[in-house]
């Protein structure tokens, strides 16, 4: 495992706002799209991201980084309980964003094919509706207004599942 | 070429993303949901989400009537979820299996021993009447099971009821397990005076002087308490065969208790299937053909659980076997696997039980 060595091999992504990040490659492989491209040798040493806007991406950064740093569950058996909390801890402080950002995160992590980022967004907005009435769930992730169920749907939906509005 | 600048829209930045996510991404957010009464109120939120919310796979539910008192007993059979139990049948069930062995079993069990005759009244009207459906008849939970048969794909599901019981004190310590392949092979009821972790009992070491009398008065309400929570338990075993007919991709399914007094679960989609294909070889008269059970009562005085750290002092069992079972077959309650056990107190229990079958079956006594 490389940490900060500067004889290791960088990738460089480029944001949709024209910021360039240089990254190790170990941790640009945390992303399974980069990964793809570069075992494809279809990979230039500048990568651009024309979706990703730079606080999108280096957020993104910031977790490769410590999920590449860190062991990784399927090294071996008896992997040391205190880097799992660890990382759980992270991972939870990482979470603490606002929803468009979240969004933002999840739909780059989606396209960068970074599984338990993508996990952890989904996690983390499921636990921000878990409880809430439909209006405040639409307000919490901005849905739009014209986008309702017709007041048929919604009479149909109302009574069907009556008991969750008691 | 690059494929990733020109797949994606241009909208970084943009606050309305979410309607970008792809239907996968949202089904993965309603997956991590899990709490029923959230994912039916998402059905509400917009069009999509309505359609997506009903591919979720995996569901928990958690019934309180607590919030939802409004019990209704003469409810009306047209509104019961499509189900393979009608009310009727629960109610026969009920009726053959439990209430008419507690009537003779009861009467063999306290009269000839050393029970003084007052005592052959039920010690609490309450616990004895308790009206074991009512809680499954209360509109709201109609209501939450009609719309969980919606959802079809579900591949894992987590139940929680409250007890039937009503008018139980809380403090009193009990816990129940049933064993069942197809038929019900046995349900065994544990419940001990006092529970301690190891450390406290060594402190006040006098507690192993003197064998404790059993307190008959106290076990008998343990055994209102302990048939109780047998109606419980069967009515509990048929919500779950009513899922797994119910669901076809159903892999892990679980009826459990609110206070944790017991839980029914079936993992696995092999041992769903060949469950399903049992339930779908009953005839109807055979469904309701009842196995004669047998009934076996104990008291340990002390019990030390080293494994899970607990001591156990005027421990009461209940044993109820079906009638065509061999005697003495405990295998099923000799090996039980304490890492199966959703916390350390259900460890300790399921510890007891096995102590006891192993070191004090001759405390056991069979009611004939």
């Amino acid at each position: 495992m490389s940490t900060s060595s500067s004889s290791s091999k960088k990738i460089v992504l480029k944001s949709a706002d024209n910021e360039t990040f240089e990254i190790d490659e170990i941790v640009a492989l945390e992303s399974q799209a980069i990964k793809n491209m570069i075992e494809d040798e279809c990979a230039d040493n500048v990568i651009p991201l024309g979706n990703i806007d730079s606080k999108t991406l280096s957020k993104i950064i910031e977790y490769c980084k410590k999920h590449a740093e860190s062991p990784k569950k399927d090294d071996n058996a008896d992997i040391d309980e205190k880097a799992v909390e660890d990382l759980k801890s992270f991972d939870a402080e990482f979470a603490k964003v606002d929803m468009p950002l979240i969004q933002d995160i999840l739909m780059a992590a989606n396209f960068l094919n970074i599984d338990n980022l993508i996990g952890l967004m989904c996690r983390t907005i499921a636990d921000r509706i878990k409880g809430k009435t439909p209006e405040e769930i639409r307000k919490i992730l901005n849905i739009n207004k014209n986008d309702l169920l017709s007041p048929e749907q919604e009479a149909k939906a109302r009574e069907e599942n009556s008991w969750a509005f008691d | 070429m690059f494929p990733f600048t020109k797949t994606m829209p241009d909208e970084s930045g943009d606050c309305a993303s979410f309607s970008h996510l792809p239907d996968e991404i949202v089904l993965q957010i309603f997956s991590k949901l899990i709490d029923f009464k959230t994912l039916c109120v998402c059905k509400l939120v917009s069009p999509r989400f309505n359609q997506i919310v009903s591919q979720v796979d995996t569901i928990s539910y958690n019934a309180h009537p607590v919030d939802h008192p409004r019990f209704n007993i003469n409810t009306s059979d047209s509104t019961l979820p499509d189900s393979t139990l009608p009310k009727n049948r629960v109610w026969s069930l009920i009726n053959d299996i439990v209430l008419k062995p507690i009537h003779l079993i009861c009467s063999t069990l306290f009269t000839p021993i050393r029970l003084p005759a007052i005592l052959l009244n039920p010690v609490s009207p309450s616990l004895t009447h308790a009206d074991p459906v009512s809680v499954y008849q209360s509109e709201s939970f109609l209501s939450a099971v009609k719309s969980l048969h919606r959802f079809t794909r579900l591949k894992s599901l987590r139940v929680e009821v409250p007890s039937s019981l009503k008018g139980v004190d809380n403090r009193c310590l009990f816990k129940w397990k049933m064993n069942f392949v197809n038929r019900i092979d046995s349900y065994v009821f544990l419940s001990p005076n006092l529970i301690s972790d190891t450390k406290g009992v060594y402190a006040c070491r006098n507690v192993y002087d003197a064998e404790e009398q059993e307190d008959m008065v106290l076990s008998r309400k343990k055994w209102d308490i302990g048939m109780d929570c047998f109606q419980d338990a069967v009515l509990r075993r048929w919500m779950l065969l009513d899922y797994i007919n119910h669901f076809p991709l159903l892999e892990d399914v679980s009826v459990n208790d609110t206070n944790k007094r017991g839980r029914i679960s079936v993992s696995g989609g092999r041992k769903i299937a060949e469950l399903r294909i049992w339930l779908n070889s009953l005839s109807e008269t055979t469904q309701n053909r009842i196995d004669r059970p047998r009934a076996s009562v104990g008291y340990v005085p002390l019990l030390e659980l080293p494994v899970s750290g607990y001591v156990m002092k005027g421990v009461f069992l209940l044993l109820v076997e079906r009638d065509d079972l061999p005697d003495n077959n405990f295998d099923s309650f000799l090996n039980i696997n304490l890492n199966d056990s959703e916390d350390k107190k259900e460890s300790a229990y399921n510890e007891a039980i096995m102590e006891i079958f192993r070191k004090h079956r001759e405390r056991i006594k069979r009611l004939s």
